[in-house]
């Protein structure tokens, strides 16, 4: 009788290599890729400015009065400039949690007891589990940490990368212990003023489990 | 985060993981050690430029595993991907290899049944019963559910058994 584990860690060769690991290699591909990549977004951010103000156009002649709370709502950005995002005056429910407002154009993708993943409707990209250029709320139960910021009575901590943001808050009194943190790509139009805006909006209910990790 | 963090924590990972994560992709591509070259070099791209989601994700080791696994897919999906023939240099080494390595032949047998499964139950095969993730883990993993682990899994060892039977047995496994 032979252990499938036993035999398999020997088709996967010596654990240890003689020569030692070659990480420089390894470290300039991923500086020349992330590179490449900034390049990329910046090129990408002035082609959503543009194509954002066309959108902002189109939203405020299409929606008038009689439109009700589905109206547009459309939130100022940093710097008084108008933002990509606008919300619709309607509640969304995704399994535990409950958003105040939804993202117009943003759809949830997938719920699980510790996350929502929300994405562009329509992306190309339909794997829940893929957080590339989506919106991840969390129910986190991590330390805090990073720049914290006021609002309404609430502190929030904001953490940039050069991929996305991630603010986080305690949950409310009412709803389970812990953190409700969402993660936000920088260049899908979202600023930190309406992420905090949606993210006090962000409910977390009975049946959220919080993350692992 | 400033980019000297970056650096400092991607070598450290690097220099501690990279054996292993060759490992588990020549497993996963069936001893194809030039796509398992690839398939880490891939990882580790991503890794880098997304480090910074990599350690709020808290476990390094296991993102770097799922990002593996989904780069393995993603390229089994390239239908231009050409699938090279072992050439007349690998196998002059693999030879070479042999007279050192007591258990090749061994291991040649078990890659060769593992090349036999789908891509799919290979990585149920290598994430369950080598890096003996549990069966939600491996879903988690996977992307997919925990059902479909288990009956890729049956599926894998069936074929397994009937691949390296009767030279090698295998314990019952589940």
């Amino acid at each position: 009788m032979n252990d499938l584990n036993t035999l398999l860690d020997r088709a996967a060769g010596p654990a240890a290599h003689h020569a030692p690991v070659d990480v420089v290699s390894d470290l300039t591909r991923g500086r020349r890729a992330l590179s490449l990549t900034r390049r990329r977004r910046g090129a990408a951010g002035l082609l959503g400015f543009a194509a954002a103000g066309v959108v902002g156009i189109g939203i405020t002649r299409y929606a008038g009065p009689e439109d009700g709370p589905q109206q547009a709502v459309e939130q100022p950005g940093q710097d008084g400039q108008q933002a990509s995002i606008s919300f619709l005056a309607q509640p969304l429910a995704a399994g535990p949690y409950t958003f105040d407002a939804t993202p117009e154009g943003w759809e949830v993708q997938g719920v699980t007891p510790s996350a929502v993943t929300i994405a562009p409707v329509g992306a190309t990209d339909q794997d829940p589990d893929s957080f590339l250029g989506k919106l991840v709320i969390m129910f986190d139960g991590n330390p805090l940490s990073g720049e914290t910021v006021e609002r309404d009575g609430r502190t929030f901590w904001v953490n940039d990368d050069s991929d996305y943001t991630t603010i986080a808050t305690p949950t409310l009194a009412g709803e389970p212990a812990g953190n409700v943190l969402i993660q936000f790509p920088e260049d899908t139009g979202w600023t930190n003023d309406t992420m905090l805006e949606f993210l006090a909006g962000v409910h977390v209910g009975e049946g959220a489990a919080l993350g692992v990790g | 985060m400033r980019a000297t963090d970056r650096d400092t924590e991607f070598v450290e990972f690097v220099t501690a993981q990279r054996t292993a994560l060759v490992r588990m992709a020549r497993l996963l591509t069936a001893g194809d050690d030039a796509f398992a070259e690839d398939l880490v070099q891939t990882t580790l791209t991503k890794l880098y430029v997304h480090w910074g989601r990599v350690r709020r994700a808290g476990n390094p080791v296991g993102y770097a595993r799922t990002s593996l696994t989904h780069t393995f897919f993603d390229e089994q999906r390239r239908a231009h991907r050409r699938r090279e023939t072992p050439s007349e240099t690998q196998t002059e080494t693999q030879t070479e290899v042999a007279a050192l390595e007591p258990d090749l032949d061994l291991a040649h047998t078990v890659l060769a049944a593992l090349s036999a499964l789908a891509p799919r139950q290979r990585a149920v095969v290598v994430l369950r019963h080598w890096l003996d993730l549990d069966v939600a883990e491996t879903a988690r993993v996977l992307s997919c559910s925990t059902g479909t682990v288990k009956s890729q899994n049956a599926k894998a060892l069936d074929h397994l058994r009937t691949m390296l039977e009767p030279s090698i047995v295998l314990e019952e496994l589940r």
